[in-house]
């Protein structure tokens, strides 16, 4: 029951479509050309965990600083830049591209695609997103890293207050990932829309693809808010236009009003910088949606709702930027409308704690590590959730912007939220990813060793705010009384560190002599365990065929004992969102022939491609000939940098290569 | 249909014992309770010892979603240990599949919609409240924030030389009065924070915000810039002295007196001339009554020019120096002079004894920093500084006693 929706495979008797030539899968090449989901999946991984890694170091030289009054370990200066790094590096380079990494890995396998909609685009994301952080760090290495905080407020970014590089690498490096980010998630929305297996409906979709599909639209919709902000800014700072100057110095010294407004920077930030918040937590979500039925032996409670939360919490993401913005004094007419948009995220957000527990209500739970990352997620998100609302509390919030309760709160959403499930979702699709299962001791060693170090870090910056200790303080005097709680956070921090340790070492040990784990060792419902652990580089030999949101437990434990999946007619102009027709073909026939992987069947994959790592190089020297010095070229009356320029040029190449490659 | 199973949810008794079980509620209450139990007051920036009307309606506030949330977080936090501890694997049997129930999932949409609109309309009642109140506020102090110190004028108390009264980093409040500052930079963003006083407002460049409240409790409140402003954003500090009016007025007196500069002001034991080094510093610094102004303020200054730098009038009754950086005494004002950026990174302040070679201009010599520092620290009224008022304000006094 082919269908312009549902493409099936062409694959009777073995017969092949297109030949294509063997991809080597070894060396250094392999890995620089691969266009293969998986090992771009990998590539994220392990480079999104290095710069986790190195913003998690500076984290800790940040608490050495902050363990007693009056400390000099780093001055003013470096403080600042670690601060500003920590942030920047964490949000951009640590928890999104591990969110990619699991997109990237994940969503195609769930969808029961051979990769994604474009592959070359997705390698070029990839090497995009590297290039950005590799500028982005590359500020060390010249003494300059960014100093001006991770939101980088004007007129603090002006040439004027900041003279330096710095800014100019922050605002370049995030300009480039801000291009990695759009290629990817047009990548992903293209993907999860027309590569979805036959049957697979979009309530059917396992609801990480869900969550991966939103986050998607959101950074399609608010990265361009902060791409025009950066260029505004660039603007600003290399041309001398005055966006977000209220003043200008004359040559006289006298101050003169310019036209701009620097409060024109925050809405741009935040409109972005909001919906950014969500970026990095609906994938988490999606990841404890998937790992909680699975260890409670349950399908998700309320499927349905748990898809329409995760849209809601998206859409009304749009509508509450202001609330970054309480104490800058929009008046009380803008404060009051905010304040209960910001309420409104509260009843999305409580829907899926609650849901998830009417999950495991009645389940029979078995407390891998990965489940108890997510079940660490549901309750530790729940204090981020709780100090959020009463932020929406105008006044409350005219005390707690910009202190230590901030700090605390958005902790408990990102490393009590994100993290944890980045974790869980590590622990949980390892074997997907090498076959091996992480050591369970170990794994529960680790999280509990993060638990404890997670709440001994952050819950007592709840008691820093409320003494009144403000974010990005350097310093502090012993009069402040902060020091009790900032000593016991700095312990918390070297906790969390020493569990990540005990992670690295269960990794490593996994290498060595870890246990072989089968294709399916959780006995998990979705489609990316109905191949081999790890995957063929084609993913399936035959495209599954989806008749339930949870086809494996449907295939091996029956429909009946399944019960009915709530599917809801749902019609959005004229497009039947969820009651797909359920293919002829019984998924259970194909159990057998679907894993087995053969060398002798060829499948059509694209090409590996050198041309978008060219491009992305290209991009990186293109910002780089910004940034470092480098021989001017005259042409005309101006003088452009001469590195730029021949970035642009191989950029140029690499996209014009890149079209006219020949198909595999 | 198995997912319309309600009975379901009531479940089955568990078998661990009730004393086991309630031990996580307890701990989690204990925990809940730390947070009211004083954590947050020992501290002269605590945000939950008002001593404002204003403050005290937002602690109201605080309060009631305080209780709310922990409420919130005791129920979740059991719903989820209950069931994590009651429904452990215990055999490989596959329990019931149950997909969803849409009762339970629409109350728990409605009933949390109901409570946040118990909260949002005490919340909007306050928004409105407080800004109707900057209306009606009739003492009115100019502030000015700088990189990294503040200037506070009185616009409505003349000074001297056709200038209102201008003081730095401490200002006082007569006891009563209904204030508002005005927050103006001409730099970047900064923040004015008292936190016993009122919540915070932005200093937005190009902007005129305003903070009221009424000084009702005297004593001294420490405030801080709380949003990020470059280098030594953590030594921004400053204090709001509320003080009983005739206080205020006997300090105002005194500032209108001309400093002790020779033949300006009779001899007294502990004044001393202004030594002629500190011609220097008049070409930022202003003092009130001394002819030697150069310096401008307010908007007119810009941190590169002159006129970057405080106000010294009455620089001996302050208890700070630097913005907070240190004490007011001899021996740190001798360190502050010549060791300028060390003590605070990045002040525009140049040290004017270092020798070149350090970074310095090596202007003055050892016996010129001693002879500054003891001409700084004589500059007091005649009679003595005003009393000191307690840090962070009497507790004991009743808002509502309060002139």
């Amino acid at each position: 029951m082919a269908s312009i929706l549902y493409p099936q495979p062409q694959l009777q008797g073995g017969t092949q479509t297109v030949a294509r030539p063997r991809h080597s899968t070894r060396g250094l090449w392999s890995w620089l050309t691969t266009v293969d989901h998986k090992r771009i999946g990998i590539l994220y991984g392990v480079s999104a965990f290095a710069f986790f890694l190195l913003a998690g170091l500076e984290a800790l030289v940040i608490r050495m600083q902050l363990v007693r009054p009056e400390n000099s370990l780093v001055g003013e200066q470096r403080y600042n830049e670690l601060f500003t790094m920590h942030g920047t590096t964490m949000i951009f380079l640590a928890v999104m591209p591990l969110g990619s990494a699991f997109f990237n890995y994940i969503v195609p396998l769930q969808l029961g695609a051979r990769d994604v909609a474009f592959p070359r685009l997705n390698a070029f994301s990839f090497w995009t997103f590297l290039a950005g952080g590799l500028i982005l760090n590359l500020s060390w290495l010249a003494n300059a890293a960014p100093d001006q905080g991770w939101y980088g407020y004007a007129p603090l970014t002006s040439k004027f207050f900041s003279p330096g590089d710095n800014v100019d690498y922050w605002a370049l490096g995030l300009q480039v990932l801000g291009i990695a980010s759009l290629a990817a998630s047009f990548n992903f929305i293209v993907t999860i829309f027309n590569m979805r297996a036959p049957g697979m409906t979009m309530m059917r979709l396992p609801i990480f693809c869900w969550s991966t599909l939103i986050v998607s639209v959101l950074i399609v919709m608010a990265f361009p808010a902060i791409t025009i902000a950066l260029a505004l800014l660039s603007f600003d700072r290399f041309t001398g236009t005055s966006f977000f100057a209220a003043f200008n110095v004359a040559a006289d010294g006298a101050i003169v009003a310019s036209g701009g407004d620097p409060l024109l920077w925050q809405h741009l930030f935040w409109v972005f910088g909001h919906p950014e918040v969500y970026i990095l937590i609906l994938p988490a979500f999606g990841i404890v949606s998937e790992i909680i039925p699975v260890f409670s032996r349950k399908p998700l409670f309320g499927y349905a709702v748990m898809v329409y939360a995760i849209a809601a919490i998206a859409f009304l993401g749009f509508g509450v930027w202001v609330h970054h913005m309480f104490t800058t004094g929009l008046g009380p007419t803008p404060d009051a409308i905010f304040s209960g948009s910001t309420m409104l995220i509260a009843i999305p957000t409580g829907v899926k704690i609650l849901n998830w527990t009417a999950t495991m209500w009645g389940g029979s739970l078995k407390f891998t590590t990965a489940m108890l990352f997510a079940i660490g997620l549901v309750s530790q998100f729940t204090i981020g959730g709780l100090s959020g609302v009463m932020h929406a509390v105008v006044p409350v919030d005219t005390h707690h912007q910009d202190t230590y309760f901030v700090v605390a709160h958005f902790h408990y959403v990102l490393f009590g939220g994100s993290i944890f499930a980045l974790f869980g979702g590590i622990y949980y699709w390892w074997p997907k990813f090498t076959g091996k299962l992480l050591d369970e001791g170990l794994g529960k060693i680790h999280f509990w060793i993060q638990f404890v170090g997670f709440n001994l870090a952050f819950f007592p910056m709840h008691f820093l705010g409320l003494q009144g200790m403000p974010r990005r303080y350097s310093g502090y005097g012993r009069e402040s009384g902060w020091w009790l709680w900032n000593a016991v956070s700095t312990a918390g921090a070297f906790l969390i560190a020493l569990g990540i340790l005990v992670f690295l070492l269960n990794v490593a040990r996994t290498f060595a002599k870890g246990e072989r784990a089968g294709d399916n060792p959780w006995d998990a419902a979705t489609p990316e365990w109905m191949t081999s652990s790890p995957p063929p580089v084609y993913n399936f030999r035959q495209i599954p065929t989806i008749s339930h949101r949870d086809p494996l437990w449907v295939e091996k434990y029956g429909a009946e004992a399944h019960g009915d999946e709530q599917e809801l007619d749902v019609t959005i102009a004229g497009v039947t969102l969820a009651k797909g027709e359920v293919p002829d073909e019984a998924p259970v026939e194909q159990a057998e022939t679907r894993v087995q992987a053969d060398d002798e069947f060829d499948i059509h994959l694209p090409n590996p491609s050198y041309y978008p790592l060219l491009a992305s190089i290209g991009i990186g020297m293109a910002a780089l000939g910004l940034l470092v010095a480098n021989p001017a070229l005259p042409i005309g009356a101006i003088e452009l940098p001469s590195l730029t320029l021949a970035g642009l040029l191989v950029m140029v190449t690499g996209i014009y290569g890149w079209s006219f490659e020949p198909a595999g | 249909m198995r997912l319309r199973a309600p009975g379901r949810f009531s479940g089955r008794s568990g078998r661990r014992g009730g004393v086991a079980r309630a031990f996580p509620l307890v701990a989690l209450l204990a925990v809940v309770g730390l947070v009211l139990a004083g954590c947050g007051e020992a501290s002269p920036y605590s945000q939950i010892t008002p001593r404002t009307e204003k403050a005290s309606d937002i602690q109201w506030l605080y309060e009631l979603i305080f209780w709310l949330a922990a409420l919130v977080f005791v129920g979740v936090q059991a719903f989820i240990i209950y069931t994590v501890l009651r429904w452990r694997r215990r055999n490989e049997d596959r329990p019931e599949q149950i997909h969803g129930n849409r009762r339970l999932e629409l109350a728990w949409t409605i009933i949390p919609a109901v409570v946040l609109l118990a909260i949002f309309i005490p919340t909007a009642q306050v928004i409105f409240d407080h800004a109707a109140a900057e209306e009606e506020a009739d003492f009115v102090v100019d502030v000015y924030a700088k990189q990294w110190w503040w200037e506070f004028h009185y616009p409505d108390i003349p000074g001297v030389n056709e200038k209102p009264v201008i003081t730095a980093n401490e200002v006082r409040i007569p006891q009563g009065a209904d204030v508002v500052f005005n927050l103006r930079s001409n730099n970047v963003y900064h923040a004015f924070y008292v936190p016993q006083l009122s919540g915070k407002n932005d200093v937005v460049p190009g902007h005129n915000n305003k903070m009221q409240f009424v000084a009702d409790t005297p004593g001294e409140y420490f405030g801080e810039c709380t949003e990020y402003c470059g280098i030594a954003h953590a030594w921004m500090r400053f204090k709001v002295i509320v003080e009983p009016e005739e206080n205020f007025n006997a300090w105002v007196a005194a500032y209108r007196q001309p400093p002790p500069v020779a033949d300006a002001r009779p001899e007294t034991a502990d004044v001393v001339e202004a030594p002629a080094s500190f011609g220097t510093c008049l070409a930022c610094h202003n003092i009130s009554g001394t002819n030697a102004v150069a310096a401008q303020d307010g908007y007119q200054a810009n941190v590169l020019s002159q006129g970057a730098a405080p106000n010294l009038t009455l620089l001996g009754c302050r208890d700070h120096i630097g913005a907070g950086v240190l004490e007011n005494n001899r021996d740190n004002l001798i360190q502050w002079l010549k060791n300028t950026k060390e003590v605070k990174s990045g002040t525009y302040m140049p040290n004017y004894y270092q020798p070149a070679e350090q970074g310095g201009l090596g202007a003055i010599n050892d016996q010129q920093v001693e002879e500054l520092a003891d001409y700084l620290l004589s500059l007091k009224p005649a009679g003595g500084c005003p009393p000191e008022q307690p840090v962070g304000g009497t507790a004991d006094v009743s808002l509502s006693d309060a002139p």
